[in-house]
This record gives C-alpha cells, sequence and structure tokens, in this order.
C-alpha cells in the first residue's frame, strides 16, 4: 500500500474500532438504573395512557 | 387497553438488536462501491463528517422520540408523532414509519432469501461444479423463477417462503424471547465471520491459489485518496446517502425499538454504542471483503468494470462465490457460509426490526396479541412481496427499493427532524436526549439538530430530486408503473387506517399524549 492509503486506512480503521469499543465497553459496564420511581409525571411505560374522554 | 406490555430483556440485547436493525447488506455491498466511486479514501472523511452532522443526531432524535412515545403506550410512529404534537397531522406523517417497514421489508425478505439458498449451495456444492459464468448465469436463473441451474423447481420461491416463516415465527416469540436473542447470536457471530473473511481477503497474495494481484492492493485502492474530491458536491451527496441508509433512519424502526424502553433509561449511550457499531461493520470489515478479494482475482480494472457492471450486489452473489471456489473445497465451503451467513444475519437483524412497528401497531391500536400480529405481518408481506419475486427481472424490486427504501426514508426523516426541532422544540428535546442519559452528549449537540442536520438531510432530498425527475419520467414496463400505484395505494390504506384508530381512540377516550 502506497503511503497516503496506509495513512487513511489506518487512522479511519483505528478511530472507529476505538470509539466502537469504548462506548460498547461502557454499555457493558454502566450498572443498571433502579426504576421504582418514575418521577417525571408521565404515566408507566407499559400499557397507553387512558382518560376520560369526558 | 394495549396487549402490548413487553420489555427489552437486558441492555446488551437491546444495543445489538439496534446494531442489527442499522447493519446490513449494504454494509458490505454498498459501502466499498461507494467509496471507490467517491474518491476513494478520501470518501471517509465527507462520510465521518456526515455520521457527526447527520447520521449521529438522527439517532438521539429517533430514540428520544421513540421512548417519548412509549412512555404513552405508543409504539409505531404515526401516534408517537401525534404525541408530540397538538396539531393533527403529523399522525400522517407518522405513516411512513409503518409503510416504510412494511414494503422494505416486502423486498428485503426477498433479498435475504437469497442469502439462505446460497449457504445451502455452499454447503451442497452447487457452486464448485460451475465456472465463473456458470455462477453468474446461477443467479439469473433463480431469480428467474422457472428456469433453475440445480433442477429444484421455483428454488427462490421456497427460499423466500421459508425465510419469511422463519422471520414470522421471531417476530412472534416477542422482543426479548425472538429479536433479543437472535441479535445476540447474529450479531457476534456476524462480526466473527466478517473479521475471518477480512483477513483471510488481505492476506490474498499474488501466484496463490489463482490469484493475479494481492488482497492489500484492493486495499491500496480502496483508501488511497484523491483531496479534490472533497470538493466536488455530488460527493458529499453519496457520503450523506451512504450514512442516511446504513443507518436504518427515517424508517420507523428505531422509534419502535426505542418505545419499549422505560422513562428514565438512557438513550445517549445507547444510540452512541449502536451507530458506532455500524460503523465499525461498515467501515472496518465492509472495506476489508469485497473489494480486495475481487482485486486479488481480477486486477484493478476487472473489478472496476465488474462494480461498473453489476454493482455490489452483482459482486456478492454472482462473483464471490465463483472466487470462493479458487480456495480449494474446504475453504470455498466455509467462505461461503461465512459471507452469506454474515449476509443472512446482517438481513434477518434489519427485517426483524421492520416487523416491530407493524406488530406494534396492531398491538396498541387493535388490541391483537403479538402471535396473530406477526403473522398477520408475515401475511401482508408475502402479498406485498409476490410482485418484486415474480417480476425481478422487470425492475419491480428496484422500484420498491427506489420508491420505499430511498425516498421515503429522506422525506420522513426531513419531517421527524422539523418537528423535533422546531415543533415540539429543541429546550424539551434536549431535554429528552439528555434524560436519564449515561453520557454527557457535547451541547453542540443540540444546535447541529435544531440548524445542520434539517439543512444536510434538505440538501440530500433536494440533491435527489433530478433523480426522482428521471425515475419518474422514464420509460419502464408496465409491472414497474403498477409497482407504482400499489406502493401508493398502501400509503393510503395505511393512512385510512391509522385515521380510523384515531377516531377509535377518541371513542374509547383514549387521548394520544
Amino acid at each position: 500500500m502506497n503511503t497516503s492509503a496506509l495513512i487513511m486506512y489506518l487512522v479511519a480503521n483505528i478511530t472507529v474500532t476505538a470509539i466502537t469499543i469504548y462506548f460498547f465497553f461502557k454499555v457493558l459496564n454502566t450498572p443498571p438504573k433502579s426504576h421504582q420511581v418514575d418521577d417525571d409525571g408521565y404515566p408507566d411505560a407499559h400499557g397507553p395512557k387512558t382518560f376520560d374522554a369526558t | 387497553m394495549s396487549t402490548n406490555t413487553e420489555s427489552w430483556g437486558s441492555r446488551v440485547g437491546l444495543v445489538l438488536a439496534m446494531a442489527g436493525n442499522a447493519v446490513g447488506l449494504g454494509n458490505f455491498l454498498r459501502f466499498p462501491v461507494q467509496a471507490i466511486q467517491n474518491g476513494g479514501g478520501s470518501f471517509i472523511i465527507p462520510y465521518l463528517t456526515c455520521f457527526l452532522l447527520m447520521g449521529l443526531p438522527l439517532l438521539f432524535v429517533e430514540w428520544s422520540m421513540g421512548r417519548f412515545g412509549g412512555k404513552y403506550g405508543h409504539h409505531s410512529t404515526p401516534f408517537i408523532l401525534d404525541s408530540m404534537t397538538k396539531q393533527n397531522f403529523w399522525k400522517y406523517i407518522g405513516v411512513f414509519g409503518l409503510f416504510t417497514n412494511l414494503a422494505v421489508a416486502a423486498y428485503y425478505c426477498y433479498l435475504e432469501s437469497w442469502t439462505v439458498a446460497y449457504i445451502y449451495h455452499s454447503l451442497v456444492g452447487t457452486f464448485s461444479t460451475l465456472n465463473q459464468d456458470g455462477v453468474a448465469d446461477f443467479f439469473s436463473n433463480y431469480t428467474t423463477l422457472n428456469t433453475t441451474t440445480t433442477g429444484i423447481p421455483y428454488e427462490a420461491v421456497i427460499f423466500w417462503v421459508l425465510c419469511l416463516i422463519l422471520n414470522t415465527y421471531i417476530l412472534s416469540r416477542g422482543l426479548s424471547g425472538g429479536i433479543e436473542k437472535v441479535a445476540k447470536i447474529g450479531m457476534p457471530l456476524l462480526i466473527l465471520f466478517g473479521i475471518i473473511l477480512a483477513i483471510r481477503a488481505v492476506t490474498l497474495k499474488t501466484g496463490s491459489q489463482g490469484a493475479i494481484a494481492n488482497g492489500t492492493d484492493g486495499l491500496n485502492y480502496l483508501w488511497t485518496p484523491d483531496f479534490k474530491s472533497i470538493w466536488t458536491p455530488s460527493v458529499w451527496l453519496a457520503a450523506a446517502g451512504q450514512i442516511f441508509f446504513t443507518l436504518s433512519v427515517g424508517m420507523g424502526s428505531i422509534h419502535c425499538y426505542a418505545s419499549y424502553l422505560r422513562a428514565k433509561d438512557d438513550v445517549a449511550l445507547n444510540a452512541m454504542s449502536a451507530g458506532w457499531m455500524n460503523e465499525f461493520v461498515e467501515v472496518v470489515l465492509g472495506g476489508a471483503v469485497v473489494i480486495p478479494i475481487t482485486v486479488g482475482y481480477f486486477g484493478i480494472d476487472g473489478m472496476i468494470e465488474l462494480v461498473n457492471r453489476a454493482g455490489g450486489l452483482g459482486l456478492g452473489f454472482r462473483t464471490l462465490p465463483y472466487l470462493f471456489q479458487q480456495w480449494g473445497p474446504v475453504l470455498s465451503v466455509l467462505a461461503g457460509v461465512f459471507w452469506f451467513g454474515l449476509l443472512f444475519f446482517a438481513g434477518i437483524t434489519s427485517s426483524l426490526a421492520m416487523g416491530t412497528p407493524i406488530v406494534g401497531f396492531l398491538q396498541d391500536e387493535f388490541n391483537w396479541r403479538r402471535q396473530p400480529a406477526a403473522w398477520a405481518f408475515g401475511f401482508m408481506v408475502l402479498l406485498l412481496g409476490l410482485p418484486t419475486v415474480i417480476f425481478f427481472n422487470q425492475g419491480v424490486f428496484d422500484e420498491y427499493d427506489y420508491w420505499v427504501g430511498t425516498v421515503s426514508l429522506v422525506i420522513f426523516a426531513l419531517f421527524e427532524i422539523i418537528l423535533f426541532a422546531w415543533v415540539f422544540g429543541i429546550d424539551k428535546g434536549w431535554k429528552e436526549i439528555n434524560d436519564g442519559a449515561d453520557i454527557k452528549v457535547p451541547i453542540i449537540f443540540k444546535y447541529i439538530i435544531k440548524y445542520i442536520t434539517p439543512l444536510l438531510i434538505g440538501f440530500v432530498f433536494i440533491g435527489s430530486l433530478p433523480g426522482i425527475w428521471a425515475q419518474i419520467t422514464g420509460e419502464y414496463p408496465w409491472q414497474v408503473h403498477a409497482s407504482r400505484a400499489l406502493l401508493l395505494g398502501i400509503w393510503i390504506a395505511i393512512a385510512l387506517v391509522v385515521n380510523y384508530a384515531y377516531r377509535k381512540r377518541l371513542k374509547e377516550g383514549r387521548f394520544t399524549s
């Protein structure tokens, strides 16, 4: 490979691989949140909001 | 009351399913061809710039919109969009999110079924008895239906129906019991197969196993930068288009997957991780398989001629099965299984994502259980996909791909970014993105989402207009015109169903937000 191709190849591949691994490891290592309190005023995530139409 | 009470089993499963949704056959077949045709190594500069300015912002937006709609029990775009504004017409913009998934699934499942058939034929050694023209003819015969290389009548239809049944069955098993399991198995295998093939491709040596060039000559050609091309608008248009289609944005499937998150679940880190995983598969693996192997056996000129004549799809299905045969009886079978296996996993993780919004809509609006909703989706895909199978050689498949898999995505994405940034409001939108976020999203994305991303999508749309005009005014057989009418009819039919569901909601006192 010529020098400019090699530089483009290595920079692009190493950058993309490093960022992918970084974020995926962050996903794996972030502790799960507690979902006991949904205090944002929204209804429960599972099931539609139901109102009295009157 | 909706019967839809599903949720994701694990965060890793969700990220892999989202990445699988984005990773498709285009990562391996479209990206390298686009790079070659648009400046080689320097294509990565506009490509990654568009990823940062358009791809990632759209991922943040779609994940946030999906989770927002999910808080109100919506799992498909018509009512997710409706819940974000008081203006009534947005639900009809959301129709695109059902229409696109249904119509893309209709032809995509056929494409996916080719990979199953090619795995089978790699295993039984069909290609080992054929020369280069024979392998190319195999594909033509396969898609012509009434001709066959192997003696199996209508085998394309058989594999297609099998593939549809498999998709429908997995969908009927639900999010954690079906889709997530497939993603957890499929994505690691896809990456493993890709790494093995990439290593084999770049280690090809001149004179070894019939190769006339080194595999690295292909990489050299692909990555040699032509920096002058960076100043060419058409290169930016190609880069923006590639980013658009590789991430599966503008479809409605990301909204649907994200709608099963809980109110305080992260969207920022998940979107980043899934998006970058797609980039890894596309740039690192997708760029290292097809082109190096083809250059190894045909040289640079031969590869360019093949790309111009048959495109990425032609390289993948007409050429590579023949080239694998040069590697000996065992390696050729393994290479065939790995290549079409990775394309299969890329395909099925995407087609499952296309089914989920339809199933979710039927569950939310008509109280269908998951299983009948999934089988209804399978039946709809069967009916809508039939024209692409029967009239493949008349251009119906390409017509679906153009209008649904290309134009429709851009239109929907343009509307949704306007809704999110300007109607819903960027301040509320920014809060949605950062609610429960496990990473700090740089504030600059707030301004990118508000100003840059809509302009870029507008640029893609305007840049596509000459092509759209040429498509409309071109001469085509009646089957193509009929397929256009069919697609338009499907869009209108879905809009009517959404209207009916909305009136039903009002009657039952179930508002959308």
